[in-house]
């Protein structure tokens, strides 16, 4: 009688720790779990980016809250604004809903955003033809910029008549959507391509058909 | 009512034909404001008059009429466009030996020309052997401008426009096209101006590019969100040693020329030299 009680507590005590172990290892084997570390290994976290499942199941802010903090790398924080991007933004994306996406973004200052409408040589990941490309340098460390993302958005270029620079107004409009300051004339443009320069490597993204299925 | 009478009549009869010269052109096309020196309403021809739908080709609303906001329609001017000899800029004479790859360019598409200045033509890079060790193609871009406003003032471009600098794309070891081709882009180096609405004149950029076998780059080389795009490029001369071709680097040159103003076909004619094609 009591030898079947021990059997029991045993058996129910081993499986409470294996029990346990398994989640355990569940928990650690997800990728965005991985992720979520801080002071994660480069090839540790490249090679959980690459389990990442598509269309995402994670939220875009999940993206946003490493993107956003400090506390993270700055090498973790440039490969989530990546997937931020290339995961939750896409062709045909409203610049209110990007705005939203990005979520006050301090990986972004105001000053750098630029937008690029010329080339004397050089190369960029997406058509200057094809809308007004807006320059985001992410995370640049001084004297040095090597991820950006290049976004086509929908108008044309509105250049100063005298100078043939573009209208202060237009950039200070991007800026302001997104960073969430107010109302905009530019929250109805939309996204028309998606380039990166992504830590030295020219990307073009491909396009997406639609919103991706990972909800706020 | 008396008042009104002597306003009336103190008014000079110039002063008179400004008036209802301003008041016809308002009632066309909207009301024009002298101190931002624009239309407050949208150009009736839209975009095909230029980019800036809000101003006045020639920006003179005194001494040229366009009574139906449509078109500049004062004194076309018929100016030569100059075209300027472009002058081959010295770079740092290469050291390799003849068994150095040679670098060159082919045409991958255009050159497109739109209006007023505004065309398109890129170009890729290619070595006539394999790169031994690896190394760097570097391109000094030398742009000069010469833009005059329809109403004949000199513009003053954003010295952006006019900036020389220099670009670099890698070739790895085993290559004979550039890290970005091989991923499958070969539209290496893009030429492409913006339209100049409202002038006539020329704009040359000159390319002088080597392949420097074997070399490092600079750190003065840094992507940034200039003219190179996101090419690594320097505006300070980076005295590259090293390289290709001994004393005949790739050098092409595109020159563009257009006349916008009223009368004239505005499309950019566009010229391309080359020593190597």
């Amino acid at each position: 009688m009591i030898k079947r009680h021990i059997v029991c507590f045993y058996a129910i005590f081993i499986g409470f720790v294996f029990g346990n172990a398994q989640t355990r290892l569940t928990i650690t084997n997800d990728p965005l779990s991985v992720i979520a570390r801080t002071g994660i290994d480069n090839v540790e976290l490249s090679a959980a980016v690459s389990r990442l499942p598509m269309p995402p199941a994670e939220p875009a802010r999940f993206w946003t809250q490493i993107a956003n903090d400090p506390k993270y790398s700055n090498h973790q924080r440039r490969v989530a604004v990546f997937e931020l991007f290339r995961r939750h933004v896409y062709v045909g994306m409203k610049l209110s809903d990007l705005a939203m996406a990005l979520n006050h973004p301090t990986w972004l200052t105001p000053n750098d955003i630029n937008i690029i409408w010329f080339l004397h040589g050089g190369k960029l990941p997406v058509d200057v033809q094809n809308g007004i490309v807006y320059a985001l340098p992410v995370l640049p460390m001084p004297g040095e910029t090597d991820s950006i993302v290049d976004l086509v958005i929908s108008g044309k270029t509105e250049l100063d008549p005298q100078t043939f620079l573009p209208t202060p107004g237009q950039i200070e409009s991007f800026r302001n959507l997104i960073f969430g300051k107010g109302a905009s004339p530019a929250e109805n443009a939309t996204i028309e391509e998606i380039g990166f320069v992504e830590f030295g490597e020219m990307k073009r993204i491909a396009p997406k058909n639609g919103p991706d299925q990972g909800k706020d | 009512m008396k008042k009104a009478h002597h306003f009336m009549r103190s008014l000079r009869p110039a002063s008179l034909a400004l008036f209802f010269i301003v008041l016809a052109t308002n009632e066309a096309r909207g009301v024009y404001n002298s101190e931002i020196g624009r239309f407050l309403s949208r150009d009736p021809i839209d975009e095909r008059g230029g980019l800036n739908l809000y101003a006045a080709c020639g920006n003179d609303m005194v001494n040229r009429v366009d009574p139906l906001g449509l078109s500049y329609n004062g004194n076309p001017q018929s100016v030569p466009i100059p075209v300027p000899a472009p002058s081959i800029p010295s770079d740092p004479s290469p050291t390799s030996g003849s068994s150095t790859p040679r670098l060159s360019h082919i045409t991958v598409d255009g050159p497109t020309a739109r209006n007023c200045g505004n065309f398109t033509w890129t170009i890729q890079w290619l070595l006539n052997a394999p790169s031994k060790t690896g190394g760097y193609i570097i391109q000094h871009v030398v742009p000069t401008a010469n833009l005059t406003f329809c109403t004949g003032a000199t513009v003053n471009l954003a010295p952006i426009y006019t900036q020389e600098y220099w670009e670099a794309w890698r070739v790895d070891p085993g290559d004979t096209i550039t890290t970005y081709a091989v991923e499958g882009n070969t539209s290496d180096d893009t030429f492409q101006n913006p339209t100049f609405s409202c002038t006539h004149g020329t704009f040359a950029i000159i390319g002088v590019a080597y392949f420097y076998e074997g070399a490092t780059l600079p750190p003065s080389f840094q992507i940034g969100t200039g003219p190179a795009g996101g090419v690594p490029m320097t505006t300070q001369n980076p005295h590259m040693s090293g390289g290709s071709n001994q004393s005949n680097p790739d050098l092409h040159t595109v020159t563009t020329s257009w006349n916008c103003c009223s009368g004239n076909d505005t499309t950019t004619q566009i010229k391309i030299d080359s020593l190597t094609q």
